[in-house]
C-alpha cells in the first residue's frame, strides 16, 4: 500500500499529479457533466476543478474551505471520464483532493461520526441501531416536518429518509449465519459482500440475492467480520478509515477458499473493483481472494438459462418497468446489459428504456447534504425521465440511487415503485412453478 | 466600485479556475481579473456599460473550445461567461429557424434539432463542446462547408450588445429579406470585436433520410487525385470529401494505406445509394468501408473528436486554404516537411498537424501566399502569431477601414482586444 509523505499536497501528487498535468481543458468533460449542466458555473465540471489542482499543486492557490467545498462538488459519477479524449479519471483527483482537505481541516463532526463511528465500526451494527431506532421513533418524519436544513434541507434524499421502509433492529449480518448450505450438493461456494445499505435499510436485496445464489446451488458464506467497503470514505476523503477497511475485509474473505464473491450494491462493488486495486496496486485475487462480481453480472453471466426456468409461466398483463443505470455499476464497473438480460426474461414485466438511462440520479453520497438544491433538481430530471415512460417500477443496483429516486418520485405523490434488480427477480423465481425451491 | 458589484463579478478562486489555455496553444495562458456570468441581455448591457466607463477590457466566452485562442482571458480582462445564458429559445418547425441564447451548446442543440426531425449543419474541430455564440463568433465550419456553408450564411438574425448602441438587432427570422446592407454578415466571425451576442437565430433544414460513411484508402496522393477527378464529373457536393495522412486518419480507424478519403453523404435514401455506387466504381479499391447505421454513429462521433485526439498527441493544428487545383502540389511539400494533414478536398481547406507551433514566416505561409492561398482556413486568428503576417498582407487601408468601423461600435477599444487586427 501506498504510503502519504510529509508534503501538504503530497496525496494528489502521489496518484494524480500527472493526470491534472495531463488535461488539455478542452471542456468535454463539461458537456456531459451533470453538475455543471444544473449550475452553468467553471467549478461544476472536471475541467475548473482540475484547474484549481494545478494551481494548487504549483503553489499558485493556498488551500481553504471555499476550495475545499469545490472539490465537494462533484457527485464522483465518472461522466467525465468516459467522455475525455486524454483518458483522466478526474474524479479519482477530486476524491484525492479532498483527501488532502480532511488531512489539513480534519472532517466536521456530523461527517467524522458517520464516516468514522456509525460506517467505520466493523459490524455495522451501531448504523442499523441508530436507523432503525431513528425510523421507529420517526425522528425521520419529524426532521422532515421541521425541515432541518442543514442536515435534510430540500434534498430529495431528505424525503426519502422520511418514508424509509421498516428497518429491522438487527442488523442482516446478524439475522443471516455465516455459512449457508444449498438444498442439493454445492456446485460452487461463493461469499457475499452485504454492505452497509444492504445490512441495515435495504435488507431486501441482501435476502433475494442470498436466496437465488442458494436456489442456484451454492454454498454461500457471508463472513461476519466483513465492515462497510470503504468506498464513501473513499468519497468523503477519509483515506486512513479507507485503508482500515481494505485490511479489514481482506481479512474477512480472504480466510475462506471462494470460487467468487459476490455483491449486490453498485458502490460497494466499484469499491471493490476500482478503489481496492487503486489503492494497493494488486488485484482482487491478491487483496480479497477471489474475483468480484456485481449479482446482475454474475447471474446474466453465467445463469440466465438456469433462471429461465425458474421463471413463472403463467401469462398475466405484463407490469411496464423501466431501468436506471447506476453511475457505479454502468461507468464504474461496465455493467449495464446484464441487468437488463435478467429483467428480460421475468414475464411478469415489460422493460421500457427511459431518456438518458445513464445519467446520474444527483445522489453521490455526501453531495446531497453539500449541495441540496442541485441534487434536487437532477433528481427531478431523472423523476421526469421516468415518469415519461409510463412504468410502474424502476430497476436499478444501487442504494443510493434507489433511496434518491424514490425520495423523488414520493414527492410528486407518484406510484411508482423503485426495487433492485435481484428483488424482482427473486420475486418472480418465488412465484415460478419450476423453481427448486 | 468592485466591492459594490461583488455577486456579479468573481474574483476568488473562480479566477483561476477560468484559468484556461487555449488548447492549441502554448501561450495564452492568463487568469483573468474577474469572471461574471450575465443571464439575460440586459444583464450584459449593464456590464458593458460599466466595462465601457471603466475602460476596462472584456472577453467573452462560451466553452472555451476555440484552438485559436479567441476565448482566453487577459490579466486585465474581464471575461463575460454566457454558460447560463445556454436556453435553446425555440425551434421553429414551419419557417426551419433555430433560436438560441449564445451559451447553448452545439451537442445539446443537435440533439434537440433531430428529435424535431430538422438538421443544423453547422460543425467544427470542437462541434462537440462548442456553443452557439463560439459558432457565431468564430464562424465556424468544419467538414461540411462546401455543401451547407459556414455559419455566416446560415445565420438568420443576431441580437448584440455593444457600448454604443446598446442592444442591436441585425436580420430578420423571415427568409426573403432583401433590402439595404446584410450588417450580421460583418459580426458573424468578428470574435467578439464589434459585440457581443446575446441571441442568435439559425437556419435549420429536413433532416437527412439515409447518412452514411465511406473510408478509402490511398497510396499516392496522384491517385487520390485522379479518384477525384472522376468524382467532380458527378458534379455534385457530397456533405464532406477528406484526404487525410495515416497518422491523422488513425484517430477514426485502422490505417494500412498511406492516405485515408473520408467520404460522408447524406440525401434521400435513393441519391445516397446512387452516390455511394458511383464512388465506390471510381475508387477501385475492394478495401473501401462502409458505415451505415449504428457503425456511422459510432464513426461519426470518432470524426467529429478527432481534433481532441490530435491535441492529445500534442500536435499542433494550423489551418489554411488553397485553391483546389493547387492542393496536390502542397500535400507534396506537406510530406516533404513531415507534417501530417487533413484537407478538406471540396474547399482546399487543409489542417496542417505538427509538434512546433509555426512562427510568423514560417515557410508554409510562403508556400500559401505564392500558390494565392490563404492564411486562414475555417477558424479565426484570434491570438495566433500569423496574425502580424495577415496584418502586412492586408495593408493599410484594409486595416484603416476595419478600424473605423471598430470605432463607431467600440470607441474605447474594450471588446476582444489583441484578437483579429485589433
Amino acid at each position: 500500500m501506498s504510503t502519504s509523505s510529509e508534503n501538504s499536497l503530497s496525496l494528489i501528487e502521489e496518484y494524480y499529479e500527472e493526470q491534472i498535468i495531463r488535461c488539455m481543458k478542452c471542456g468535454m468533460c463539461q458537456s456531459i457533466c451533470p453538475v455543471y449542466y444544473e449550475d452553468s458555473l467553471e467549478t461544476g465540471c472536471a475541467r475548473g476543478k482540475l484547474a484549481l489542482s494545478e494551481a494548487l499543486l504549483h503553489g499558485k492557490l493556498e488551500p481553504n474551505h471555499k476550495i475545499e467545498m469545490i472539490f465537494n462538488k462533484c457527485l464522483l459519477c465518472h461522466a467525465c471520464a468516459q467522455v475525455c479524449p486524454v483518458g483522466l479519471s478526474p474524479d479519482k483527483v477530486f476524491a484525492a483532493a479532498r483527501a488532502e482537505m480532511v488531512k489539513r481541516y480534519d472532517m466536521p463532526w456530523i461527517k467524522s461520526l458517520i464516516y468514522r463511528k456509525l460506517l467505520g465500526e466493523g459490524k455495522l451494527s451501531s448504523l442499523t441501531g441508530t436507523l432503525s431506532l431513528a425510523n421507529r421513533l420517526k425522528l425521520f418524519v419529524l426532521a422532515r416536518s421541521l425541515s432541518i436544513p442543514k442536515i435534510f434541507g430540500k434534498s430529495a434524499i431528505r424525503l426519502s429518509f422520511a418514508t424509509l421502509p421498516d428497518i429491522p433492529s438487527k442488523p442482516f449480518l446478524d439475522r443471516f449465519p455465516e455459512l449457508l448450505e444449498p438444498n442439493s450438493k454445492p456446485i460452487g461456494t461463493v461469499g457475499y459482500f452485504v454492505g452497509c445499505a444492504q445490512n441495515s435499510v435495504f435488507q431486501d436485496v441482501s435476502e433475494a440475492s442470498v436466496n437465488i445464489l442458494l436456489a442456484l446451488g451454492y454454498r454461500v458464506i457471508i463472513p461476519k467480520d466483513q465492515g462497510c467497503c470503504g468506498f464513501p470514505h473513499y468519497g468523503a476523503g477519509d483515506f486512513e478509515t479507507l485503508k482500515q477497511k481494505i485490511i479489514q475485509n481482506s481479512s474477512a474473505f480472504k480466510k475462506y477458499k471462494l470460487d467468487a464473491i459476490i455483491i449486490s450494491c453498485a458502490t460497494g462493488g466499484s469499491g471493490l473493483k476500482d478503489v481496492y486495486p487503486e489503492m494497493t496496486k494488486e488485484d482482487n485475487l491478491k487483496t480479497l481472494g477471489a474475483n468480484v462480481y456485481d449479482i446482475s453480472e454474475f447471474l446474466a453471466l453465467k445463469h440466465l438459462d438456469d433462471l429461465k426456468k425458474m421463471m413463472p409461466t403463467d401469462k398475466k398483463e405484463k407490469i411496464k418497468i423501466t431501468y436506471h443505470d447506476a453511475c457505479h455499476l454502468n461507468r464504474l464497473q461496465g455493467i449495464s446489459s446484464q441487468p437488463r438480460q435478467l429483467l428480460r426474461i421475468m414475464p411478469s414485466y415489460e422493460l421500457v428504456e427511459m431518456e438518458n438511462s445513464t445519467k446520474c440520479c444527483g445522489e453521490g453520497g455526501g453531495f446531497t447534504f453539500y449541495y441540496q438544491n442541485i441534487s434536487s433538481s437532477i433528481a427531478n430530471r431523472k423523476k421526469e425521465t421516468i415518469k415519461n415512460t409510463g412504468a410502474k417500477v424502476v430497476a436499478l443496483g444501487c442504494p443510493g440511487c434507489r433511496a434518491q429516486i424514490s425520495g423523488a418520485l414520493k414527492q410528486e405523490g407518484l406510484d411508482i415503485d423503485t426495487k433492485h434488480t435481484v428483488c424482482l427477480l427473486w420475486d418472480e423465481i418465488k412465484k415460478g412453478k419450476d423453481s427448486n425451491f | 466600485m468592485m466591492k459594490e458589484r461583488s455577486e456579479r463579478y468573481l474574483f476568488d478562486s473562480e479566477r483561476i479556475e477560468n484559468n484556461l489555455a487555449d488548447k492549441n496553444l502554448p501561450f495564452g495562458d492568463e487568469t483573468p481579473y474577474s469572471i461574471t456570468y450575465p443571464e439575460s441581455n440586459k444583464d450584459v448591457l449593464e456590464i458593458l456599460n460599466w466595462a465601457n466607463k471603466e475602460k476596462l477590457k472584456v472577453i467573452p466566452r462560451g466553452s472555451m473550445s476555440s484552438l485559436s485562442g479567441g476565448a482566453c482571458a487577459l490579466s486585465s480582462s474581464l471575461v463575460i461567461n454566457f454558460s447560463k445564458m445556454n436556453k435553446i429559445i425555440e425551434i421553429d418547425t414551419h419557417d426551419l429557424v433555430l433560436t438560441v441564447e449564445p451559451g447553448a451548446k452545439l451537442k445539446d442543440i443537435y440533439f434537440e434539432v433531430e428529435r424535431s426531425g430538422l438538421y443544423f449543419p453547422i460543425d467544427s474541430f470542437s462541434s462537440y463542446n462548442g456553443t452557439a455564440g463560439g459558432a457565431a463568433g468564430e464562424n465556424y465550419q468544419g467538414m461540411r462547408f462546401a455543401k451547407y456553408g459556414d455559419t455566416r450564411l446560415n445565420t438568420m438574425q443576431i441580437e448584440l450588445v455593444n457600448p454604443v448602441h446598446g442592444i442591436v438587432t441585425l436580420g430578420g427570422k423571415t427568409v426573403k429579406n432583401v433590402s439595404g446592407y446584410d450588417a450580421k454578415i460583418a459580426w458573424i466571425g468578428s470574435e467578439g470585436t464589434l459585440g457581443i451576442f446575446t441571441k442568435l437565430m439559425y437556419k435549420l433544414m429536413p433532416l437527412p433520410e439515409k447518412r452514411t460513411i465511406i473510408t478509402l484508402p490511398f497510396d499516392s496522393i496522384d491517385v487520390f487525385f485522379d479518384f477525384k477527378k472522376k468524382f467532380d464529373s458527378l458534379k455534385i457536393f457530397v456533405s464532406a470529401l477528406d484526404l487525410m495522412s495515416s497518422k491523422v486518419a488513425s484517430y477514426i480507424s485502422e490505417v494500412s494505406s498511406k492516405y485515408l478519403s473520408f467520404v460522408l453523404i447524406e440525401g434521400r435514401t435513393l441519391e445516397v445509394e446512387r452516390l455511394k455506387k458511383e464512388i465506390l466504381k471510381f475508387a477501385e479499391s475492394n478495401k473501401a468501408q462502409i458505415f451505415e447505421g449504428n457503425d456511422f454513429d459510432f464513426m461519426y462521433k470518432k470524426r467529429l473528436n478527432m481534433g481532441e485526439k490530435t491535441l492529445n498527441d500534442k500536435l499542433f493544428a494550423d489551418d489554411v486554404t488553397l485553391p483546389i487545383k493547387t492542393c496536390s502540389d502542397f500535400l507534396k511539400f506537406l510530406e516533404g516537411r513531415r507534417y501530417d494533414f487533413l484537407l478538406h478536398v471540396q474547399d482546399g481547406g487543409v489542417l496542417v498537424f505538427r509538434k512546433e507551433p509555426p512562427g510568423k514566416n514560417d515557410d508554409i505561409y510562403e508556400k500559401v501566399l505564392e500558390q494565392n492561398g490563404s492564411l486562414i482556413s475555417e477558424r479565426q486568428l484570434g491570438i495566433q502569431p500569423k496574425r502580424e503576417l495577415f496584418l502586412e498582407k492586408m495593408g493599410s487601408v484594409y486595416i484603416e477601414l476595419m478600424r473605423s468601423l471598430k470605432k463607431a461600435v467600440d470607441p474605447n477599444f474594450i471588446l476582444s482586444p489583441n484578437r483579429y487586427i485589433f
